[in-house]
């Protein structure tokens, strides 16, 4: 991949210490595939992570679910509860009808918590710090949330664009935002993951740099590397944070955009 | 920025949709309706057990009530017993009493006969004695013989005037 060779170099370049903040999010191939029907397949960093996410999960909550006993173990709590989170997130959101799509949005959580999670381990790579990875996710739930109100209410999904007890001259208006404001949701919400976690990372990067910097000046100039290192440490912690409740916003937009599908209401 | 670089984008995009698609399967064959019917079996056994717990106190409500009952029908069966033997010992002794004034009043009867029988005695005996002593102070006094029934009139006479 062409990335891959200019990213290295950019790294080298700065005085053989990586600081280039954006050099983590590049995307090297690990093993290149052939082309299938004209589709570049190869397996890269990205993939590895994601491989790692959905090893990581499934053992996690398989094993959880092993051996269930009625008063659960440490592990089977971990499952229970994550089970429990996810359910009554599209309980109290989408009502008992959004539990068909429980195992979705169970593996959405999942999938996007755990490559957040993963990205804060040194040196790895966070795969919900691309767009296009976000936009995919976005779009699923995107086409699953229309497919499900299409399916459900016909051409009576249409309704969810015309807000009522609004006068008729106003119609045209507000049809036109709402559908802008429906068809953008992919948007703000793969955009919203993409950034926040990003934003996050590079933070840390540039602290980092900062502290490497100090450090490299040498003498009473790498007594100022603890600020950086300071900051690093409590963006850390805000980080994990971040990484979870991100994984959290996504999955409660997609229970609340199912929730219109399913009721249609405003 | 290299999230902008469109040729990372078909194996992202392909590998993100094997993953994705994987992990669905594995989490919605072998995770999710196992932990699914852990919680609800646990949530049958709640229930169950609660409503175990609430048959038992409704028949711990019952036995109390019937404790209740029969402790009240106990109650009602002693005082009757005692109201019984309470009677029963007031008739007794009304009885033993009555019996015993009738024998009382008996002996006192026959004693009240014996001493009005002693009484007509000693009144006759002194009769016959006054009439001697009449005749015989009459006899002194005037020197003759008085008729017998005279004196005996006389004194029977006196004697009732005087009893």
């Amino acid at each position: 991949m062409a990335s891959k060779s200019h990213g290295e170099a950019n790294g080298q370049d700065a005085g053989g210490f990586n600081v280039d903040p954006m050099h983590q999010f590049e995307i090297h191939t690990i093993y290149e595939l052939p082309p299938v029907a004209g589709i570049d397949v190869s397996f890269t960093n990205s993939s590895l992570w994601m491989m790692i996410a959905v090893t990581a999960a499934s053992l996690l909550f398989i094993f959880s679910a092993r051996k269930p006993t009625l008063v659960p173990s440490r592990f089977q709590s971990f499952g229970e509860l994550t089970y429990e989170f996810v359910a009554n997130m599209i309980r109290d959101n989408a009502g008992k009808e959004g539990m068909k799509y429980f195992p979705f949005v169970f593996t959405l959580f999942v999938f996007v918590l755990f490559c957040n999670m993963l990205g804060m381990i040194p040196y790895s790579f966070t795969v919900t710090s691309h767009l296009i990875v976000t936009f995919a996710l976005a779009s699923a739930v995107f086409l699953l949330v229309t497919g499900v109100g299409v399916i459900r209410h016909g051409v009576g999904f249409l309704k969810l664009f015309v807000p009522s007890g609004i006068p008729v001259a106003l119609l045209p208006l507000l049809v036109v935002i709402e559908l802008i404001s429906y068809l953008t949701r992919p948007v703000s919400l793969s955009v919203r993951l993409f950034a926040n976690m990003m934003a996050g990372h590079t933070m840390l990067k540039v602290f980092g740099g900062f502290a490497v910097a100090f450090l490299s000046a040498g003498g009473v100039m790498s007594a100022g590397a603890i600020a950086p290192v300071a900051m690093m440490v409590a963006f850390t912690g805000l980080e994990f944070l971040i990484a979870f409740l991100q994984a959290y916003v996504f999955t409660i937009l997609t229970c609340i955009y199912l929730n219109d599908a399913i009721h249609l209401d405003h | 920025m290299p999230q902008l670089d469109p040729a990372s984008f078909a194996p992202q995009l392909v590998w993100l949709f094997i993953s994705f698609v994987a992990l669905y399967f594995l989490l919605g064959r072998f995770a999710l309706p196992k932990i699914g019917g852990v919680i609800k079996a646990r949530q049958d056994r709640l229930d169950d057990d609660l409503s175990q717990a609430e048959t038992y106190r409704r028949e711990a409500e019952q036995a109390m009530a019937d404790y209740e009952t029969a402790l009240a029908e106990a109650r009602g069966k002693a005082a009757e017993i005692i109201q019984e033997v309470r009677d029963a010992t007031a008739a007794e002794l009304a009885k033993q009493e009555a019996e015993l004034e009738g024998k009382l009043s008996a002996q006192a009867a026959e004693a009240e006969a014996r001493i009005q029988a002693s009484r007509e005695a000693a009144l006759t005996g002194i009769q016959e004695t006054a009439e001697a002593v009449v005749a015989e102070i009459v006899q002194m006094t005037i020197g003759q013989d008085v008729k017998e029934d005279a004196v005996k009139k006389a004194v029977s006479e006196e004697m009732n005037n005087r009893r």
